[in-house]
């Protein structure tokens, strides 16, 4: 029997043939999809690897600590750990001016090279005398056009003690930004060590390493780092390194052990004892929110009296209803009933308002000291030193105005003022004089006098008198005013913090009294001090202060499975070609099994069962669809591998990356193989099962016709389907209409199809009702007419046939639909682009508005850029960086980059939204407004780019994520909105004060959207971004036009367009092929019909025409139902961009589908009519 | 109808032969295989003759080039004083659907039309309009007795109608020279004397050329001329 299997399979070779090459196509596509899913991942995991060498763990931030810790992890935990300075920055070529931003400098020594595991560059290079050496990857060389020795000047952000964009900081350009040369020693290769990055993505990076030490010392950080790596332990856990879960476990245990291995310093504390207290402040000016719990907590854990200090700059202290007062005056904010212990507050005698409550031991000083000040302080009330007091005039129960300086939203500084009045009137004793309440505020600190006064904020040193200077000459910066603490924290709380430092005493004795032996209570404050100093060690988290290591190997590989499953992506976009190929299979073997009806009856009626009849015929499927497979895998491993070098290639920028390489699974092989076996046996198993029902008697005669009952049962059941699954599909999309989720992916998988079988179960039902109307017509109508007709012939291989075609229109007509150019597209308020024309990014945040005159100038903006920006609107966005949400990332991103929309923005509009989350029951009217939502503690609204949420992201309106912000607190981004495609693919979009709230250090705006005046044209207005480039070159800030970034993200949109266009065109071929194959099998059959006409007066031409019209009718009804469901599915697309729709290249796209069908027929016909058709009237001899 | 010319069919020194493939060693050429040989054969209109022969004599081969299906080797054919063959495909093609019409052995109905269309499938191909045509159809199957069973299909027929619907359809255009091959061999005895009966019937209302090739004696006794086809030659019998 298997010989005879094989027998019946070599008789009918060309058939079999087919088949097994329609098994082959399928199992092609099939496993060439997954495979490149498998090189897809399996390229990524390859980059991560490389990316990261041997690195298992990173902590980078912006805090910098003292670069020692890593050799103490290093011994604890047997591990290579390395100290880095890890910074993103601009270059320039020091002669050509060549720029290149988004470089990621790293400050290395050998300990770097050791934890990555490769050779140190550094190790044989001889050092220039001046500059250091640097070494840099290929892709930045090539930027730069640098070669060996070439100077290059690296511009990267300063770091200073102050707060960016605090009232303390400077922000003008040779302060915000240092410029560090050096000379290039050697160039790496952009794989190995030039991929290096802690970061997830495809695209190469410019890559500079320079020695740590000489970085350090630019950033005036000697001996410190601002990032740690660790070296995975390869023999216990493989190149894999470890999973998640053992990563962080590991992060956490490292996160202890730097704990131990850091000082206060590491953390910015400044710790000072006093004659009588302890003092606490902080080296960034501000005690950051963290640092202040853990000093409340270390201070309550050693049972130490606190005094919480507010120290704040007042530009003016006067009078109500007078001009003048005491210009430029320190005023501090804090309790000053509890401020006895302290040095206490002592009304002047007679002149306290309040009765003291307990009194202190008198204390000397000026006038008549009276007793210590023990009541709090009402929100309007304030104290003033008797010398300011005396100054102004003032005594209790006059009203001071204090004017002083705020930052507003865009870092500028604005005066305030506030009301008080005057509560008493402090003697120049205890805290009144104590300058060490202030702290040493730079350029105003080591100041000889007042008029030498350089701090960063503007002053009028023309208000500063003589009796200014004296008091600076005997009591520095010490306070003139106090305000309770509450009132302080209201008035000049910053996103930074709201507390400038803090006292601590050991506690007083049991009766409430301080003691006044200084000998003891000099021993219970060294006491206190090394409890304190212990206890505030155990209260500071890491993590807290952005010292938190991320597992980066592990989560790098996690996220290498990539945002998009390109298996998943391409089984689904081919998903058509293998329908089609089983389809194909199908009708070669059914036309395989019809030629041989007779032989199969007669098996029939020498006593084979039809069950076993269908066995056999079965069993021949099976051999030839496992043949086909097995030559398929081949096919899907060179189908895999053409991909690859497409994506590698052509459609290089849609990936961003030459590095997908093939890999080639079994798993896939096996997979693909078993599911492209099963898909053709099913289709072989319907063949088989129809012929096999079939009497005897009939499939002797040679006819595998249904009967009529059978026909007429069919056409029932083929109307029945079409109204389901019209209904279906119109009421899907009736739904996506009416809930504007037109455009929703489900209904490109339920609606499409659904429309597809619709129609076609539709043509099916036509078929077999179809009514011969030809014979009213005469002609080349009544030939078109006939020919119709004819296709009812053979129904079921009519309806694969136009099957066939409608499924590869279907592709191509969508493909085609979407292939949207937005080049041309206008790019206003309501576009993607929101009305802007350009995006500005800096590697160096600007510290400026440019948008404002002034900040321009402290900017030096050439006056080309500062006239044009002038009539320009420009909205600058605070950014935290992360992982880009964008389909240019082919990684999962975890963390997205975030965005901070100004007011600005959300007031000015524009973008399109396409869903926003109903709040309360209502729908938003305006979106932006709800990036303002209160959706409870620890959630921010956000707002996203639709095609990065729903794609890349997975995030639906509503769906939460969570984040780390940068003291490693957990909270969760809501998506409230989503905006049509857009310029905000890589990023979500938050309010800027919750961006602050989160990422407080994140000052000044590397992300601006500029629109330049209306009137400047597209070349004018290049003109000006080059300028604009050219004069903020030392924040390495880049330009590019809105339209040319939505075009990098359609890029990749047509990319898969592409791939599915072609797919669509392997459709089409089998689909021609089909038509082709039913044509010459069809002409074959009826070479007596045709021969009858042609005696009848039909010429050999008009025959060829009833033949090709019979496909072109089947043709022209794929191409119909094609078309029709694929315009429907895309409709919503359509509709959203109709200038912009490609209605030319639909239409083009269907007539290239139909001359090309019908010069396939033609062939076709003409090789099948080629031979005399007359014989076949012969009755003999 | 009336100005057609007078139905004539003239043939001279007509020969056919094909290449033989199985004549002659490997390397030899191949030798011709003469099926006719300088036939000659002259009809007028309303006789009727019948050609007999063994199978393989080439009585299909002169029906078909009689018909203008097949060209001669050799030798002329005039059709109502013209020569067809002198014709391109396409005016061949009107030239036989306008003077000849044809009756199968295997009625070569089309399965997918019903009997009135069968019959009507010749006018089709006419290139003009015929609106008498359809009066014509319903007129044979009247004659031929399927008045009942218009809107049947082939296969819904008995082997003796399907012959009678091919009987029709041939008459459909009128034709000068009807041609028919073996029309009662797949028929019943019963049928066939049916069909015969018909054919005759129906070539007396309209006198054409009526040729038939058969096997059948009876049938052929019904034909005043009777050719025998031997070597390739008409030889009366």
């Amino acid at each position: 029997m298997r010989l005879g299997v094989i027998r019946d399979i070599s008789a009918a070779w060309r058939t079999s043939l087919a088949v097994a090459a329609g098994a082959a196509v399928a199992c092609a596509v099939l496993a060439g999809a997954l495979l490149v899913g498998d090189s897809v991942r399996g390229s990524l995991r390859a980059l991560t690897m490389e990316r990261l060498g041997n690195i298992e763990l990173a902590m980078a931030g912006p805090r910098f600590v003292d670069a020692s810790a890593a050799d103490q992890l290093a011994a604890e935990g047997e591990r290579a750990v390395a100290p880095a300075v890890l910074l993103q920055v601009g270059a320039r070529h020091a002669a050509s001016g060549a720029r290149a931003s988004d470089v990621t400098l790293t400050g290395v020594d050998h300990r770097f090279f050791q934890a990555y595991g490769a050779d140190d560059p550094f190790a044989d290079v001889e050092r220039a005398p001046v500059d250091p050496p640097a070494v840099i990857d290929r892709t930045l060389a090539d930027a730069l056009g640098a070669a060996t020795g070439d100077v290059v000047l690296l511009s990267l952000q300063r770091r200073s003690e102050a707060p960016s964009g605090s009232l303390l900081a400077r922000d003008d350009t040779a302060s915000v930004v240092e410029t560090v040369r050096a000379q290039v020693a050697a160039i790496v290769d952009d794989r190995g060590l030039g991929a290096f990055g802690l970061d997830v993505g495809q695209a190469a990076r410019a890559n500079a390493f320079l020695p740590l030490e000489d970085l350090a010392r630019a950033l005036d950080r000697d001996g410190q780092a601002n990032a740690l790596v660790v070296a995975a332990d390869r023999s216990a856990n493989g190149s894999d390194g470890l999973a998640v879960d053992a990563a962080r476990a590991l992060g956490t245990r490292l996160e202890e052990q730097l704990d131990a291995a850091l000082d206060l310093d590491d953390y910015g504390v400044v710790l000072r004892r006093r004659a009588g207290d302890l003092l606490v402040e902080s080296a960034e000016y501000v005690v950051a929110p963290p640092l202040e719990r853990a000093l409340e907590d270390a201070a309550a854990a050693v049972d130490a009296e606190t005094l919480p200090i507010l120290t704040y700059l007042a530009n003016d202290l006067r009078l109500e209803g007078e001009e003048h007062g005491v210009p430029y005056s320190t005023v501090s904010a804090l309790d000053a009933s509890a401020a006895g212990p302290f040095g206490g507050l002592w009304a002047l005698g007679g002149d306290a308002t309040a009765e003291p409550t307990t009194v202190a031991e008198e204390e000397p000083g000026p006038g008549s000291a009276g007793a210590a000040w023990t009541a709090p302080l009402a929100d309007d009330e304030m104290l003033l030193d008797a010398w300011t007091a005396a100054q102004l005039g003032a005594t209790p129960g006059d009203r001071v105005v204090m004017t002083y300086f705020v930052v507003g939203d865009r870092e500028e500084l604005r005066e305030e003022e506030r009301s008080f009045t005057v509560a008493g009137v402090v003697a120049m004793t205890g805290l009144a004089i104590d300058g060490e309440l202030t702290q040493e505020y730079p350029g105003i600190a080591g100041s000889a006098n007042m008029a030498e006064w350089d701090p960063p904020f503007p002053i009028e040193l023309g208000r500063i008198g003589t009796d200014d200077e004296t008091y600076w000459d005997e009591y520095r910066g010490a306070p003139k005013a106090f305000v309770s603490l509450e009132t302080g924290r209201d008035m000049w709380r910053t996103r930074w913090g709201a507390l400038t430092s803090m006292r601590l005493r050991p506690p007083a004795a049991a009766d409430g009294a301080v003691t006044g032996d200084s000998a003891e209570a000099g021993s219970s404050l060294d006491a206190l001090e090394a409890r304190f100093t212990a206890a505030l060690a155990d209260e500071l988290e890491p993590a807290a202060f952005g010292l938190a290591f991320q597992p980066v190997r592990a989560l790098g590989l996690a996220a290498a499975a990539g945002s998009t499953d390109f298996g998943g992506l391409f089984v689904g976009l081919s998903w058509f070609v293998i329908v089609a190929a089983a389809l194909l299979v199908a009708l070669l073997f059914s036309l395989s099994v019809e030629r041989r009806a007779s032989e199969i009856g007669l098996r029939l009626a020498v006593g084979f069962g039809p069950r076993r009849v269908r066995r056999r015929l079965l069993r021949e499927g099976l051999l030839l669809t496992a043949l086909g497979g097995l030559v398929g895998l081949v096919g899907a491993v060179g189908y895999a591998a053409a991909m690859m070098v497409g994506l590698r290639t052509w459609w290089r920028p849609a990936v961003g990356t030459s590095r997908l390489e093939l890999h080639v699974t079994p798993e896939s092989l096996i997979g693909g193989f078993a599911a492209a076996l099963v898909v053709t046996l099913v289709a072989i198993w319907w063949t088989t099962r129809r012929v096999a029902r079939l009497p005897a008697p009939q499939l002797l005669r040679g006819s595998v016709e249904a009967d009529r009952a059978r026909v007429r049962g069919g056409r029932g059941w083929a109307l029945r389907i079409a109204v389901i699954a019209l209904a279906t599909a119109v009421g899907a999309l009736a739904f996506g209409v009416a809930t504007g989720r037109f455009e929703d992916p489900l209904l490109f998988s339920i609606a499409g199809p659904l429309l597809l079988i619709g129609l076609l179960a539709l043509f099916a039902a036509w078929i077999d009702r179809a009514r011969v109307e030809a014979l009213s017509s005469q002609g080349t109508a009544a030939i078109a007419k006939m020919a119709a007709v004819h296709t009812r012939r053979r129904r079921g291989r009519s309806l694969l046939a136009a099957t066939l075609v409608a499924l590869a229109c279907f592709v191509v007509v969508t493909v085609a639909a979407y292939q949207t150019d937005y080049r041309d597209a206008e790019l206003g308020l309501d576009s993607g682009a929101g009305g802007y024309g350009w995006i500005a990014e800096a590697d160096v945040p600007l510290q400026q508005d440019l948008a404002d005159p002034d900040g321009r100038f402290e900017l030096n903006l050439g006056e080309e850029a500062d006239a044009a920006l002038a009539d320009a609107t420009i909205t600058p966005f605070r950014l935290v960086p992360g992982d880009d949400a964008s389909c240019l990332n082919l990684y999962q991103p975890t963390a997205p980059r975030l965005l901070g929309v100004p007011p600005t923005q959300r007031a000015r509009g524009g973008f399109t939204f396409r869903e926003a989350l109903a709040l309360e029951g209502e729908p938003a009217e305006d979106p932006w407004a709800l990036l303002d939502a209160d959706l409870g503690p620890d959630v921010v609204p956000a707002i996203g780019d639709w095609n990065s949420t729903q794609w890349i992201l997975k995030l639906p309106l509503g769906g939460e994520l969570e984040m780390r912000d940068e003291r490693g607190e957990v909270f969760r981004l809501r998506l409230v909105a989503t905006l049509e495609t857009s310029v905000f693919q890589s990023e979500l979009l938050i309010a800027e004060d919750r961006l602050l709230e989160r990422f407080p250090s994140r000052a000044g705006w590397p992300y601006l959207l500029i629109d330049l005046p209306d009137a400047l044209d597209a070349s004018r207005a290049a003109e000006i971004a080059t300028a604009l480039e050219r004069d903020l070159a030392p924040y390495g800030v880049d330009l590019v036009a809105t339209g040319e970034r939505l075009e990098a993200f359609h890029a990749v949109q047509n990319t898969y367009l592409a791939t599915f266009r072609s797919l669509g065109g392997l459709g089409l071929l089998l689909g021609t092929l089909g038509l082709a194959v039913v044509l010459v099998r069809s002409v074959l059959e009826r070479r007596g019909e045709l021969a009858t006409l042609r005696a009848f007066g039909f010429s050999r031409r008009a025959l060829r025409w009833l033949v090709i019209g019979e496909s072109a009718t089947l043709l022209a009804v794929g191409l119909a139902v094609g078309a029709l469901a694929a315009l429907a599915t895309a409709g919503g697309h359509l509709a959203r961009h109709p200038t912009a729709a490609p209605w030319g290249g639909i239409a083009s796209t269907l007539a290239i589908i139909f001359v090309f069908g019908l010069v396939a027929c033609w062939i076709a016909a003409r090789g099948a009519l080629a031979a005399p058709l007359v014989p076949a009237l012969k009755s003999e001899g | 109808m009336t100005d057609r010319p007078t139905p004539s069919l003239q043939v001279e020194r007509l020969s056919k032969s094909y290449a033989s493939r199985a004549a002659g060693r490997p390397g030899e050429p191949a030798e011709p295989l003469e099926i006719l040989r300088n036939l000659d054969m002259t009809l007028a209109a309303g006789e009727r003759a019948v050609i007999l022969g063994p199978s393989g004599s080439g009585k299909s081969t002169l029906l078909h080039i009689l018909g203008t299906l097949d060209r001669p080797t050799s030798g002329a054919v005039a059709i109502h004083g013209e020569d067809p063959f002198g014709l391109d495909d396409e005016a061949l093609a009107r030239f036989r659907n306008r003077h000849v019409g044809f009756v199968f052995q295997d009625h070569h109905l089309l399965p997918q039309y019903s009997v009135l269309e069968n019959v009507l499938v010749p006018t089709l191909a006419a290139g003009e309009r015929d609106p008498s045509a359809r009066e014509r159809a319903l007129e044979l199957l009247e004659r031929v007795g399927l008045a009942e069973r218009l809107d049947h299909r082939p296969a819904q027929l008995s082997g003796g109608e399907r012959q009678r619907v091919a009987v029709a359809r041939a008459l459909i255009r009128r034709p000068g020279l009807l041609l028919c091959d073996e029309p009662t061999g797949s028929l019943d005895a019963a049928t066939a004397q049916t069909v015969t009966e018909l054919l005759l019937e129906m070539h007396a209302a309209e006198p054409s050329i009526l040729v038939v090739v058969t096997h059948s004696l009876e049938l052929a006794e019904r034909f005043p001329i009777r050719c025998e086809l031997r070597d390739g030659r008409c030889a009366s019998v």
